[in-house]
């Protein structure tokens, strides 16, 4: 009796050794200062006065009711999510495959695709705008062609694809990793068995490697949507939000709420919305996930 | 995947224009390094007439690279470190325990992986104040514990229940104290989700702004590369030259730790990916 | 296990110890009294204007030559500036001095500001300075810069294009962008890609709003009774807008600042709307050009060049060195090299009561306008707080391609929101 007692004693204090610094760090460094964004949200607060006041749901329903900027940043962000989900995911699969399939040098291949994904996202933008000014102008003095001369950053509808075009290229590399190694988790013997019944390597494709690769593709998709949707840095370097509010996602609106505007209990409102968004969209991938998990 | 053919000669080529294109970019920005600032403004993409590393050496000292350099080493060290760490054992523990009470806590900890940055950016800059953490190099490393720990827990906590428990069971029958057992024997079974967590984690610290930026503040001597490329590229604004040689010498370390540990470094996420 | 856990925690604990030791606490223990002149000093700074770094570390080089005991760390930011300067405001950790603009910042600042009321060289800053940093009788500010802008033009360039008078009304504006695209030269460089660049064009052009009156017109636009999208200005401006968009070059919503100075330096655009600060840049890049001002016309027939002091800067209330701070700024009014700061090395017109005018076309031009009355305050900032950039936003939308009504909306609504926000604070 006694050392049985003695042993949940030692392993409850285990269990706390263990545990503790993480639920520390993270108590400290995040989920305090987020609960304080949550009282911050029901209040009204320039940011620095030392007095806030009281306003209930105000910012909430100003929100979602009376703010055409923000509405115009939801529809960028999910506009921008939904694009550069598809085209990062069809394209990291697709060069996948032909990574994987018949070619040679397949390391030094898989290296190179990974390299712009190492880069700062703040070096990134300066690249961009140097590609997106200087070279395509040179471009367009070398051959007269009318998408060179376009207003790649400065074209309220074109700065969109731009932006795209950039995030796109930037996270190509990490997500074809992963698809490389869910394709190289996919059994020879039922490759080989598809191969034998004499299906087309597209019939094979969709109908025998596809559904293999089902947890790659979820992993991707949720972390590709998770990103784009919390994305910051690279637009800011990029285009700044701009041309006018034109490429300005949710969280850039929520960093121009609360510094250029002083409103720092309404950005904490907009805040806590991109949250549950991002929350949302988490829970239902976990879900969806673990469904096919049991499946397979 | 297909049997031994010899390599497609079409296919082959297709990759490499593929590569071309996305690595285009790229060789523009090292040309553009080596130009003066009048061979920029007048023709972007031809091949400087001369390689002229006047750029990088103007760069070089405007920067502070060294300096700059050796802070960013440190914290990426420091802070992959402690998050390796941290979320080793929480991942662990939360994974083997299976009660109410350690499902809430895994829960408590993965949640951060979806607030964004901005939501508690001043909050944290508060609090990190309180604690002494401002402008110092462990400071910054300290935060990034609090920060990373989620996605390494969420890892760690997946990947620990493919290593059999009867591994557990004999280390305490053995009466050794339960965390030497985890360092000693289940840690380093769980190599290939901490060269997952290493490098996200090394990357994203490597490559981060705006947290140095709060914390770190501009004050040369604590600098990380990524302040101090802000600094000197707000500076220079149009002189694309010089911007150019600047990002070349940020990438340049990144890159060759990359590709020194390429293979280690895929090698980890594509395994930590397919096990998380 | 205990052995572990408190292992763990020493561990813990000794980690943050270091992270607290090293390096040394940028406040210096500061005992109420006053310090010792030979105890060493250190006054931490936060400033914009990036184009003035310079001009900054000559200032503190110099001050450490006439007070060795003090060192100035300077922070400068542009981009960020408002963010870091905020953040550290609220997390205790402020700056002893920082700069922030004039009119409603004096609100906004109020609880971080110190009351310069007192001190001896503020007779010494011109009294009609004085005006934009004072809030309910105090002195929340120390004025730091006069600028001035409006459309800075290339001279010779114009005389080329056969423009012998410089436009004073719309139609004026339009025929000189005619007789500018007929010697092929583009008109304008916009600086539409970066938001601040809008309000700077089109308040001055709107001054005329309400007669003149802008409290007035802010009280009642506050109220409600007028809405700031129906004012008669903002179609003039839009229309503005329009002319200047269609005369930039084919691409004009990415021109910068610093596409604006290149472009008007290397003789590419004839007509750029910046102001003082731009000068230096200007002939860092073409030493050999002649700039002048063209006033902002207006609606009611006048044209105008929008002058201020706006740069203020803003000694910290609770700061360990109060009088360190304050004794610089006292150098800075008094000392030679102070007073020659401003004129000399940064080359803008200074607040400071008998000051030397700087050696620079725009200044001239300043003094000009000054004399003749031809200027209108920056009355933008009068308005309500954090006002400046959401408009500033508002019109680069009107830019990039949204509708005109779209537009009158958006800017009533700023109004409205940004009144709101202040509301019982």
């Amino acid at each position: 009796m006694k050392f049985l007692k003695k042993r949940k004693v030692l392993d409850k204090l285990s269990f706390a050794a263990f545990v503790a610094p993480a639920i520390t760090s993270i108590s400290v460094f995040v989920a305090i200062p987020f609960l304080m964004c949550i009282y911050y949200s029901f209040r009204k607060w320039n940011g620095i006065g030392k007095s806030s006041t009281f306003i209930g749901l105000q910012n909430y329903m100003q929100l979602f009711t009376n703010d055409n900027i923000f509405k115009g940043a939801f529809f960028y962000s999910v506009l921008y999510t939904v694009l550069v989900v598809l085209l990062v995911n069809i394209l990291a699969l697709l060069i996948a495959l032909l990574l994987e399939s018949n070619i040679r040098g397949k390391g030094f291949f898989r290296t190179s695709f990974y390299i712009p994904n190492i880069i700062s996202l703040i070096v990134i933008g300066f690249i961009w705008k140097f590609i997106f000014g200087r070279v395509f102008d040179s471009l367009y003095e070398a051959t007269n062609l009318a998408v060179f001369g376009w207003s790649w950053l400065g074209d309220r509808n074109i700065a969109v694809i731009s932006t795209i075009i950039v995030s796109v290229w930037q996270g190509l590399g990490f997500y074809m990793l992963i698809y490389i190694a869910g394709l190289q988790s996919v059994p020879r013997s039922i490759i080989e068995a598809a191969t034998i019944d004499g299906a087309g390597s597209v019939k094979r494709f969709f109908h025998v490697v596809l559904p293999m690769i089902i947890p790659s593709i979820a992993v991707c998709t949720f972390y590709s949507m998770s990103n784009s949707l919390k994305m910051f840095e690279l637009i800011f370097s990029l285009t700044g939000g701009g041309p006018g509010t034109a490429t300005t996602p949710i969280a850039l609106d929520i960093y121009n709420t609360v510094f250029n505007n002083n409103q720092f209990g309404y950005g904490s409102a907009k805040s806590v919305v991109l949250f549950l968004l991002v929350a949302l969209i988490t829970i239902w991938q976990v879900t969806v996930l673990k469904r096919r998990e049991v499946e397979a | 995947m297909i049997k031994n053919r010899k390599p497609s000669f079409v296919l082959s080529v297709v990759a490499l224009m593929l590569l071309i294109i996305m690595l285009a970019p790229l060789a523009l920005i090292i040309l553009g390094a080596f130009k003066t600032y009048s061979e920029i403004m007048t023709n972007a993409i031809s091949i400087p007439e001369r390689l002229s590393f006047q750029n990088f050496s103007n760069v070089f000292r405007d920067m502070n690279y060294p300096k700059a350099f050796l802070n960013t080493v440190l914290v990426t060290i420091l802070g992959t470190l402690g998050i390796v760490i941290v979320g080793s054992l929480a991942g662990y523990k939360l994974s083997r325990t299976k009660t109410n009470l350690s499902y809430i806590l895994f829960i408590f900890c993965i949640f951060p992986m979806m607030i964004p940055f901005q939501s508690y950016m001043i909050a944290l800059v508060k609090i990190s104040k309180s604690l002494h953490l401002i402008n110092s190099i462990w400071g910054l490393s300290i935060i990034y514990w609090g920060l990373g720990s989620p996605l390494a827990i969420f890892l760690y906590h997946g990947f620990v229940k493919g290593i059999p428990k009867e591994l557990d069971e004999c280390a305490s029958i053995d009466g050794c104290s339960q965390i030497k057992t985890f360092f000693k024997i289940i840690f380093p079974l769980l190599k290939p989700t901490t060269a997952t967590v290493v490098v996200i984690n090394a990357m994203w610290i490597w490559n981060d702004f705006l947290l140095p930026l709060l914390i770190i503040g501009t004050d040369k001597s604590n600098a990380t590369l990524q302040l101090a490329a802000y600094g000197f590229m707000g500076q220079y604004k149009m002189q694309w030259n010089n911007i150019m040689a600047g990002a070349i010498l940020i990438i340049l370390p990144a890159l060759v730790i990359y590709l020194i540990f390429q293979k280690h470094i895929i090698a980890g996420m594509v395994d930590g990916s397919v096990k998380g | 296990m205990n052995k572990k856990l408190s292992i763990l925690l020493v561990v813990l604990m000794l980690a943050l110890s270091f992270a607290g030791c090293s390096k040394p606490s940028q406040e210096t223990a500061q005992p109420t009294a006053q310090p010792a002149a030979d105890e060493p000093v250190t006054l931490n700074f936060m400033l914009n204007s990036p184009e003035l770094t310079d001009q900054y570390n000559d200032m503190v080089e110099a001050y450490k030559k006439a007070k060795p005991n003090v060192t100035i760390n300077l922070q400068i930011l542009q981009n960020d500036y408002q963010t870091v300067l905020k953040t550290k405001l609220n997390s205790g950790d402020a700056p002893d001095l920082f700069m922030s603009s004039a009119y409603n910042d004096n609100k906004v600042f109020k609880d971080y500001a110190y009351n310069l009321d007192n001190e001896d060289f503020m007779k010494d800053i011109d009294p009609a300075m004085l005006v934009s940093t004072t809030l309910d009788g105090h002195l929340t500010g120390y004025p730091f810069l006069v600028q001035s802008h409006s459309f800075i033009y290339n001279k010779d360039l114009f005389s080329k294009a056969g423009i012998t008078t410089l436009p004073a009304t719309f139609d004026e504006y339009k025929q000189a962008c005619e007789k500018l695209k007929a010697i092929g030269v583009q008109p304008f460089s916009s600086g539409f890609a970066e938001w601040w660049v809008l309000p700077q064009t089109t308040y001055p052009a709107m001054s005329d709003a309400n007669g003149g009156d802008y409290v007035g017109l802010f009280k009642s636009i506050e109220s409600g009774s007028q809405k700031f999208g129906d004012l008669p200005q903002v179609d003039y401006a839009l229309d503005f807008i329009d002319l200047i968009k269609e005369n930039s070059g084919n691409k004009p919503m990415e021109s910068t600042f610093d596409v604006q100075v290149s472009d008007l330096a290397n003789g590419k655009a004839a007509i750029i709307h910046q102001g003082t600060w731009a000068e230096d840049s200007i002939k860092k890049i073409n030493p050999d050009i002649n700039i002048g001002f063209i006033n902002t016309p207006r609606s009611d027939g006048k044209s105008v060049l929008a002058v201020e002091s706006n740069l203020t800067f803003r000694v910290y209330k609770d700061s360990k060195n109060l009088k360190d701070v304050l004794d610089w700024l006292r150098w800075i009014t008094t000392s030679d090299y102070g007073k020659s700061w401003i004129p000399e090395k940064i080359k803008q017109i200074s607040p400071q009561v008998g000051a030397k005018m700087p050696d620079t076309m725009l200044a001239k031009e300043t003094g000009t306008a000054i004399a003749n009355k031809a200027t209108s305050p920056w009355w933008i900032f009068i308005g309500p707080d954090g006002i400046e950039q959401p408009l500033g936003v508002a019109f680069q939308n009107y830019a990039a391609g949204s509708g005109r009504q779209e537009t009158k909306d958006a800017l009533t609504k700023i109004f409205v929101d940004a009144y709101n926000a202040q509301k019982n604070k």
